[in-house]
């Protein structure tokens, strides 16, 4: 069947009525299908679409009245307008049952050309306008869906585009892995962190982990990723970055994304890089050893302090002399101990942000005099040192006095501490300026350069003193107060060569936060 | 007994050393590592009483050279660890005591080793 032309069916069992009809209406325009009886128009128009059906009313065994009900009873025909060519209608009668049947026009024997044509092309486009309305609404159904079908798109597209520029603004490590556990995503964290491809990472995934954690890592990996009742599971373990070539400590948490019967459909994972956490906890755990340590040294000067002079005091003449001199250790170890729990209080209070710097005006001369006074009777007990000083006088500011004794104290004791052949301890206060400058000279062991940057910071005492009793907090604590002054804390030093610590405090109060 | 006290803590010193003359020994002190070395080197000691935390040099290093200059002094080493004598340098010490130590200990040490230089 011809798709550009109109089917019309013509149906008559007169081969000179089909002619007649077909001489009529050949065009380029039309497809006319010819029909010799009822029965043969109705399987003709079991396919194809048509347009018009131009029916004879007489003829033998069935009709043209009974075709055209048959017409109208089936679903897929029962539109199509019928036109009824007759020789006898003028009566009434024909014209009626005509009618009831559901013919929509009538054309009379003999035809006239002129009036077949028009009647025909009247149908005709109707028929055309009909089938452009129905093409139009299908386009349009088209259209809607496809725009509809465009726009769902795009809001999938800007869900995964949040999606990823929210894994990408966290600070985290985010991936995701199928229910095997083969990578399929990773943020941009990720490839930064291990300097690995989108290929690399899929992979070789678990290249990144230390080889001394990847057992422990791999056994927690099999035995979740498969298993459909674990919702989450996490492990800690170290992940070398790309760049250094160095481990990190890293927190991963790995969660189930389900499905909406609540089956697991894939693993989202977050690393967190606890390095720092880490480190803290290894420098806390080594602190209170350190801390401990420190403790027992005069606690077994006061446990000894006692037992002698339980012995002593045994005497039948009692050694008043040798008594006194076993609680002056007592007291003094006790002391000691004091002044250790004093550096872990301080200390606490610097970590917990409770150590507070309360100034009022005071002679910062006197403060440097007194300290470095109250040195003299161990520097000359110890013998080996010289202790020199020279202090400005009457200098005022505003300063918390005791922690700037503490400082003094600090950097003195440290000299004396770090200088254990002879030598000379030098302090020095003067002003400059709008400022104080104290410094502390000794002629010790000194500071590897390459440790210089470190001594201020908590339990990380240089290299080269670890042997030497003491808690590594004393100049974070006095570089803290400095820093509460507004001030400067530095040092010159070089292995072997002594060490100078300058502290530079503003004079002017108002620079000072209270 | 000639005792050499090897310990930079001052107080610990005075009391050890008021503790072991009472017992009539003879004591000599050194504060660190090479004071002790050069007094080893000069005197005859039958004990060696020294702590592992000191500056210069730790009480494992002194004891190693120690060892070299004679395998049969008698080393008591004083640690504040709890688990010190996990350490296998230790078994070169005859003695590892712990702090805060009891002077009971020290006197059965003493006569521990009286007993042995009578058999």
């Amino acid at each position: 069947m011809d798709n550009e032309k109109v089917n019309i069916l013509l149906v008559d069992d007169r081969p000179e009525g089909i002619y007649t009809l077909e001489k009529v209406l050949e065009c380029s325009e039309y497809n006319l299908i010819k029909a010799s009886s009822g029965q043969e128009a109705l399987q003709k128009l079991l396919t194809g679409e048509y347009a018009l059906i131009l029916l004879d009313v007489q003829m033998p065994i069935m009709d043209g009245f009974e075709t055209a009900e048959i017409i109208r009873q089936r679903k897929k025909t029962s539109h199509i307008p019928i036109i009824f060519v007759t020789a006898i209608s003028k009566d009434d009668h024909y014209v009626g049952r005509g009618y009831e049947t559901g013919a929509v026009d009538y054309l009379l024997k003999p035809i006239n050309p002129d009036l077949l044509k028009s009647k025909v092309k009247v149908f005709v486009e109707l028929y055309l306008k009909n089938n452009t309305i129905r093409a139009q609404e299908l386009l349009l159904k088209d259209q809607e869906m496809a725009q509809q079908k465009e726009k769902f798109n795009a809001e999938k597209l800007a869900d995964l585009k949040r999606y990823e520029s929210l894994a990408n603004s966290v600070p985290h490590m985010i991936w995701r892995v199928d229910l095997t556990g083969k990578p399929e995503y990773f943020n941009a964290q990720w490839f930064d962190y291990t300097g690995l491809d989108f290929k690399q990472s899929v992979d070789k995934f678990f290249s990144v982990v230390h080889e001394r954690d990847l057992p422990e890592v791999l056994n927690i990996w099999k035995r979740s990723i498969g298993n459909s009742n674990i919702d989450s599971f996490s492990f800690e373990c170290r992940i070398k970055a790309g760049k250094t070539s160095l481990y990190n400590w890293f927190r991963n948490i790995v969660v189930a994304e389900k499905n909406d019967a609540h089956e697991n459909v894939r693993w989202i994972g977050s690393s967190t890089n606890i390095h720092e956490i880490k480190e803290v906890e290894k420098k806390k755990a080594s602190f209170l050893s350190i801390a401990s340590h420190e403790l027992r040294t005069p606690l077994t000067a006061i446990k000894s302090s006692f037992e002698l002079a339980e012995i002593y005091s045994s005497d039948d003449i009692i050694d008043i002399a040798g008594l006194q001199k076993i609680f002056d250790v007592g007291k003094e170890s006790c002391e000691q101990i004091n002044e250790l729990l004093d550096e872990f209080l301080d200390f606490s209070r610097v970590e917990s942000g409770h150590l507070s710097i309360k100034p009022t005006k005071v002679n910062i001369s006197q403060i440097i005099q007194n300290s470095v006074e109250s040195y003299i009777p161990k520097v000359k007990s110890l013998g080996r040192l010289n202790l020199n000083y020279s202090i400005a006088s009457e200098i005022y500011g505003k300063f918390d006095g005791p922690r700037i004794r503490q400082v003094v104290d600090n950097l003195i004791n440290n000299a004396i501490k770090y200088t254990p052949e002879s030598g000379n301890i030098s302090v020095c206060l003067s002003k400059q300026d709008n400022e104080v400058i104290l410094s502390v000279a000794d002629q010790g062991i000194g500071i590897d350069k390459s440790n210089l940057d470190k001594i201020f910071h908590a339990f990380k005492r240089a290299d080269e003193v670890e042997h030497i009793s003491g808690l590594g907090i004393g100049l974070y604590i006095s570089s803290w107060i400095v820093g509460e002054h507004k001030g400067k804390i530095t040092v010159r030093s070089s292995l072997g060569k002594g060490a100078k610590f300058i502290v530079k405090l503003p004079l002017n109060s108002s620079s000072i936060s209270i | 007994m000639k005792i050499l006290l090897v310990e930079d803590n001052e107080a610990i010193v005075k009391m050890l050393k008021m503790y072991l003359e009472r017992l009539g020994h003879d004591l000599v002190i050194a504060y660190d590592g090479d004071e002790a070395l050069s007094a080893f080197e000069n005197y005859n000691f039958d004990l060696v009483i020294t702590d592992y935390r000191m500056p210069k040099m730790d009480g494992f290093t002194l004891l190693k050279n120690l060892r070299k200059i004679s395998r049969d002094v008698v080393v008591v080493l004083i640690s504040a660890d709890k688990n010190f004598e996990k350490n296998s340098d230790s078994v070169l010490a005859n003695y590892v005591i712990k702090k805060p130590f009891s002077f009971n200990v020290i006197r059965s040490i003493l006569e521990e080793m009286t007993c042995k230089k009578s058999q």
